[in-house]
């Protein structure tokens, strides 16, 4: 019965056992993924915790625009940043959006590919490219090492599939700069994997 | 003629685009013909758009499974019912 939202919303705020814990298992996996992502391991337990409490004080003013899970990580997202910022580690948005000079390096004064351009990869499919242990782990720790928003954004759109439209909501960040943020993160990802490919080394910087 | 920076700059909305079944990223016909044109020129920017491409579609594959343990999702509920409200 708790799939209808309505019921769920009416039993949670009733306080009933069931429709908590119903709740918790459709939305704590994706809750705590983008958690971690934001925050890292340590600190998303305690986030999403928090997250739980001030949305079920809020519940009863919940005015349905989106989806309970849509909300329900709008507020991780608002707690995390909330905690990010307490402890000075938020990145703003400015730089985290700002033109990646490494890769402006590369072009020449009239716009195209200059020394360092794109070359060949010896892999043609993600599992191809992740049979490579190794290179799995950097991926996995460059991933882990994006700042905030970056990660969070890489998080939503392409781990849990969310649209630019939702992840806008979820952030509260415009579309044009969730649509920049995604970016950087592919072109971090992507700088990481040519030059695993060029050396056989791992570098996240 | 749109330049190679141009077409990295537009690389990940042009992937948005052409890969959601639901695209917010839309480009005018012009830009896609300029996109287009520019492409079957440049091997280097096809190249770059395969390997982004490549990138994104890792980055999906690399999702791992986070589920609380029954554990966890008690501990929670208890905590949830004694709330003040």
């Amino acid at each position: 019965m708790y799939e209808n939202e309505t019921v769920l919303i009416d039993g949670l705020i009733a306080k009933r056992d069931d429709a908590f814990r119903y709740a918790i298992e459709q939305y704590q996996g994706s809750m705590m993924y983008l958690a971690r992502s934001f925050v890292g391991d340590k600190l998303a337990d305690e986030v999403v915790q928090e997250t739980w409490c001030s949305a079920m004080r809020a519940l009863k003013g919940f005015e349905k625009r989106s989806s309970l899970k849509t909300w329900l990580l709008r507020i991780v997202a608002n707690e995390a940043k909330t905690r990010l910022r307490k402890e000075n580690r938020m990145t703003s948005l400015e730089a985290l959006t700002a033109a990646d000079p490494e890769f402006a390096s590369r072009f020449d004064d009239n716009g195209h590919w200059g020394a360092h351009r794109p070359g060949d990869w010896r892999a043609d499919s993600p599992e191809a490219l992740i049979s490579s242990e190794e290179l799995k782990l950097c991926l996995d720790l460059m991933i882990s090492s994006l700042p905030d928003l970056q990660a969070a954004t890489l998080n939503l759109r392409e781990q849990q599939g969310y649209s630019l439209a939702e992840i806008c909501n979820i952030l509260e960040v415009s579309e044009s700069n969730v649509r920049v943020l995604l970016h950087r993160a592919r072109n971090r990802l992507y700088r990481c994997v040519e030059h695993f490919q060029e050396t056989g080394e791992c570098c996240t910087q | 003629m749109i330049t190679c920076q141009t077409l990295f700059n537009s690389a990940s909305d042009y992937v948005e685009s052409t890969d959601s079944s639901n695209p917010v990223v839309r480009f005018s016909l012009k830009q896609r013909i300029s996109i287009r044109f520019h492409l079957l020129l440049c091997k280097y920017c096809r190249l770059y758009l395969k390997q982004i491409r490549l990138t994104s579609r890792t980055a999906s594959a690399l999702t791992v499974e986070v589920t609380p343990t029954d554990q966890e999702i008690e501990r929670l509920v208890q905590r949830l019912k004694q709330l003040d409200d």
